[in-house]
C-alpha cells in the first residue's frame, strides 16, 4: 500500500525512477514499472517513517542516491532474469564466501554459511502468490549490494552462533560442576580445593571486582546512545577509530576526540559512582584505577617473558641440546 | 595511532571488554529497546553511513544497547573496511547525482576532444601546405608583376627614368647589347621567332606589334604599379652602359619625368632595330600605326601573333632584365648581374656598411635601384653588393 506521499507525487517519482534506469551501466531491460514498487517501499522505509510529510526534494534526492546497477541486478534477478542471476554469482560469490569464512571457525562452516546464503537468496518456499520468497526483496538499493551481502552473512552467522553458543554454555557448566565434584571427592586434590589461605582478601577481592564492575557498567548506560555505541565499537568489538568514523559520518580525528572525552567522563561517572554508591574513599578509588593499570601491564609484561622463554625453548629444542 | 587519553580508564574498560566477551551470553545482552531490530538492508546502510539523516539517532540508540545488532553492524562494518571499492563507488554515485557536468567540460570528453583535435590537425596542415606552395613560386609571381611588355619592334618604355630591355630587340643592336651576352642569348630564344620575321618580312613585326597592343596594355599597367615602388634612375647614356655618368641622372625625380621619357625614347631608338624603333614611342598605343610594308599581311598572321604573344609574355615571366644607368642587368633568382659581368671575383658590400658609403654616387644609386643583390662592373672591378 502506498502512502499518500507517495501517491501524491507518482508522476515526479516515476521520473526519477527513469533517471534511475538511465544512470544504469546496464539496465537489464527493467521498466519504470518492474521498479516502480521497490522503490516506493524505500521511499516509505526511509524517507517517510521518520517524516510522513517529507518534501518531494528529499524524496529526490533518496531515490537520486539509490544504487541503480545493483538495484536492476536484483530485480532482474527476482524476475527469474537468467543472466542477472549468472552475473550476482559471478560477481559476488566471492564476497559470500569471504564474509562467510570471516565469520566462521573453519573451512567447512563457512561453505555451509554460504550455501545457506545462497539457498536463501534463491528462496526456497514460495508465498500465497506463487512467487518464490527470496530474501533479495530485502534490498532496497540505498547501501551498495555487496554490504547488504555482508549484512544478512553476518546476521545469519551471529543468530547461529547465538542458538549454538547456549547450547555450549550450558555443556560447559555442567562440565565445570562435574570436575568441581570430582575434585572435592579426592584427597590428594583438597589442597588444590582449598588453595586460597585467607578467604577474607577473597572475599574482599571479589566484592571490589564487583563494585567496580557494576560501576563501569553502570557508568556505561549513562552515556549517551552515540557515545555509548562509540565506546561499545571500540572497546568491545575492537573496531579501529577510523571504521567507526566512517560508519557514523565522522573523521578519524573527530572518533579519536570523542573517545577521549567518553573516557573522561566514564572516570567521573565511576569514581562518583564508587563514592557515592558503594562507600569508597578517593584514595582507594585512585588506588585501585592504578592497580588495575598495572595490572594490565604485568600481564602484558609477563605474556612478553612467556614469548621469549617459548622462543628459547623451541631454539634449544631445534639445536638439539634438549 | 596514538591517543593521549587516559590510560588507566583505557586499561579498565579493556579489562571489562575482555570480561563481556568472552561470555557470549552477556555479549548479547539486549537492555530496553524502544526500536524493533533493523534488518540487514538498514544495518548495511548505516554501515556505510548511506541512511537519512533523520534516521539515524534511532538506530544509534538501537546499537548502543543492542549487542547482537551492534556485533553484526561491526562485523559489517570490518568486512566493508577490507573492501571498500563498493563504498567508494556508492559516494562516487552521489557526487555524480549532484554535480552534473556542464555544457563547456562535456566539450573536452574524451571522443569529442580526439575529433577536435583531429580537425585542428588538419586545418593546420592545409595551411602550413598552402603557405609552402604560395611561397615556392615567388619568381613566378614578381616576374608577373613586372612584366616586360613585349613588343617586337621596339622597346617597351617606362616613365621611371629606367628602360627596360625588351629582349626581342636585344639582339638587334649588338653595340649597346655587347656587355649582355646572356641577355643576348635569352632574348634570342624568345624573340628568334620574331626576328625572324621581322629580318625577312616587316610584317609579323607589325603584326606582333599590333598583336601586343594587350600585352603593352597589361605590361604598362604592371610597370604603373611598380613604378612607384622603385626608385627613379636616371635614363643611361645613349652608347655605352659603362659610362653612366655621361648624362646620367640617378637622382632624376619624378618632377623630370617628361624629360625623361625623351631622353628614353632616344635611348630606346638607338638601341633598338629599325623596325623596334617605328614603335619606340612612350605611347604604343593600341592604335599605334604598323608599318606601312606590311599592312596587307597583318589581318592574316594575328593567330600566330597571339600565339608569340603567349610565348614571349612566357618567356618573360622566366628571365627579366632592366637597364639602369645604362647598364643593363639580368636577374637570375635573387641576383641581378650586370651583362658585363663574366664571372671575375666580386667585392662583397653590404648597403649602409661604411664600405658601401664610399661607393661612387652613382654605383650607390644603381644599387638602391635594385632590390636584392646585384653584381655590378664598375670601373673594371666587379661589386657584389647585398
Amino acid at each position: 500500500m502506498s502512502s499518500a506521499a507517495v501517491e501524491k507525487n507518482r508522476s515526479q517519482i516515476e521520473e526519477a525512477i527513469a533517471r534511475l534506469i538511465s544512470r544504469a551501466s546496464d539496465s537489464r531491460r527493467l521498466e519504470i514499472a518492474d521498479l516502480r514498487e521497490r522503490v516506493e517501499k524505500s521511499i516509505e522505509k526511509y524517507v517517510l517513517r521518520a517524516d510522513e510529510n517529507a518534501p518531494f526534494a528529499e524524496i529526490k534526492e533518496f531515490v537520486d542516491a539509490l544504487c541503480a546497477d545493483d538495484l536492476c541486478l536484483i530485480i532482474a534477478c527476482e524476475k527469474n532474469d537468467e543472466k542477472a542471476w549468472e552475473d550476482l554469482v559471478k560477481n559476488y560469490d566471492g564476497t559470500v564466501k569471504s564474509a562467510a569464512r570471516k565469520m566462521s571457525n573453519n573451512s567447512e562452516d563457512a561453505e555451509d554459511l554460504a550455501s545457506s546464503i545462497w539457498a536463501e537468496l534463491y528462496g526456497l518456499k514460495h508465498d500465497k502468490d506463487g512467487k518464490l520468497k527470496t530474501k533479495l526483496s530485502y534490498y532496497s538499493g540505498r547501501g551498495s549490494l555487496g554490504g547488504w551481502l555482508r549484512a544478512v552473512v553476518s546476521q545469519l552467522a551471529i543468530d547461529g552462533f547465538r542458538k549454538e553458543s547456549k547450547f555450549v554454555q550450558i555443556e560447559e557448566a555442567r562440565e565445570f560442576e562435574r570436575l568441581a565434584n570430582d575434585s572435592a571427592e579426592h584427597t590428594d586434590n583438597a589442597a588444590i580445593v582449598h588453595a586460597t589461605a585467607n578467604p577474607e582478601e577473597n572475599f574482599s577481592a571479589r566484592q571490589t571486582e564487583k563494585d567496580v564492575s557494576d560501576a563501569l557498567r553502570s557508568a556505561i548506560s549513562r552515556l549517551e546512545a552515540e557515545n555509548k555505541l562509540i565506546l561499545k565499537l571500540y572497546y568491545f568489538d575492537d573496531l579501529k577509530l577510523k571504521d567507526i568514523g566512517a560508519a557514523l559520518g565522522f573523521h578519524e580525528a573527530t572518533a579519536s576526540r570523542k573517545i577521549v572525552r567518553i573516557q573522561s567522563e566514564m572516570r567521573k561517572s565511576v569514581e562518583k559512582i564508587l563514592i557515592g554508591e558503594h562507600g569508597w574513599t578517593r584514595e582507594e578509588v585512585k588506588r585501585h584505577l592504578t592497580d588495575a593499570a598495572s595490572k594490565l601491564d604485568v600481564g602484558l609484561e609477563k605474556m612478553f617473558a612467556l614469548f621469549v622463554v617459548a622462543a628459547l625453548v623451541q631454539e634449544l629444542f631445534g639445536a638439539g641440546v634438549l | 595511532m596514538e591517543l593521549d587519553f587516559d590510560k588507566e580508564m583505557d586499561a579498565l574498560l579493556r579489562e571489562t571488554a575482555q570480561g563481556e566477551t568472552a561470555s557470549a551470553n552477556g555479549e548479547f545482552k539486549i537492555e530496553n529497546l524502544k526500536s524493533p531490530h533493523p534488518d540487514a538492508d538498514e544495518i548495511a546502510a548505516f554501515a556505510e553511513n548511506a541512511l537519512p539523516e533523520k534516521m539515524k539517532p534511532s538506530f544509534i540508540e538501537h546499537f548502543a544497547d543492542c549487542g547482537r545488532c551492534r556485533r553484526i553492524l561491526s562485523n559489517v562494518v570490518a568486512l566493508n573496511s577490507e573492501t571498500p571499492a563498493e563504498i567508494v563507488r556508492t559516494e562516487e554515485i552521489k557526487r555524480a547525482v549532484v554535480a552534473p557536468i556542464p555544457w563547456y567540460r562535456r566539450f573536452f570528453a574524451a571522443p569529442s576532444l580526439a575529433y577536435a583535435m583531429g580537425a585542428l590537425l588538419l586545418i593546420f596542415t592545409g595551411l602550413i601546405a598552402f603557405t609552402f606552395i604560395k611561397n615556392s613560386a615567388p619568381d613566378a609571381e614578381i616576374a608577373e608583376t613586372r612584366e616586360v611588355p613585349v613588343n617586337a619592334g621596339g622597346g617597351g618604355v617606362s616613365s621611371d627614368g629606367e628602360t627596360r630591355e625588351i629582349e626581342s630587340t636585344a639582339p638587334s643592336n649588338s653595340a649597346t647589347m655587347s656587355n649582355a651576352p646572356s641577355v643576348q642569348s635569352n632574348a634570342m630564344t624568345t624573340t628568334n621567332s620574331t626576328r625572324a620575321a621581322s629580318s625577312t618580312n616587316a610584317a609579323p613585326l607589325s603584326n606582333a606589334a599590333a598583336a601586343n597592343e594587350s600585352n603593352l596594355n597589361k605590361g604598362k599597367a604592371t610597370e604603373d604599379k611598380t613604378q612607384n615602388n622603385l626608385p627613379i634612375a636616371a635614363p643611361p647614356a645613349p652608347q655605352s652602359s659603362d659610362n653612366p655618368a655621361s648624362g646620367a641622372n640617378f637622382a632624376a625625380p619624378k618632377s623630370k619625368e617628361s624629360d625623361a621619357e625623351e631622353t628614353r625614347t632616344r635611348d630606346v631608338v638607338s638601341n633598338t632595330s629599325d623596325q623596334a624603333s617605328s614603335n619606340s614611342t612612350r605611347a604604343p598605343k593600341p592604335s599605334a600605326p604598323p608599318a606601312k610594308s606590311a599592312p596587307a599581311t597583318s589581318r592574316s598572321a594575328a593567330p600566330d601573333a597571339i600565339a608569340k604573344r603567349n610565348a614571349r609574355a612566357m618567356e618573360t615571366q622566366k628571365t627579366e632584365t632592366r637597364t639602369i644607368g645604362g647598364k643593363n642587368f639580368r636577374r637570375d633568382g635573387s641576383v641581378w648581374y650586370d651583362a658585363a659581368y663574366s664571372g671575375q671575383s666580386t667585392t662583397n658590400i653590404t648597403r649602409g656598411s661604411k664600405e658601401f658609403k664610399k661607393l661612387d654616387a652613382n654605383l650607390r644609386s644603381i644599387a638602391d635601384a635594385l632590390s636584392g643583390t646585384i653584381v655590378v662592373i664598375w670601373k673594371e672591378r666587379a661589386y657584389r653588393i647585398q
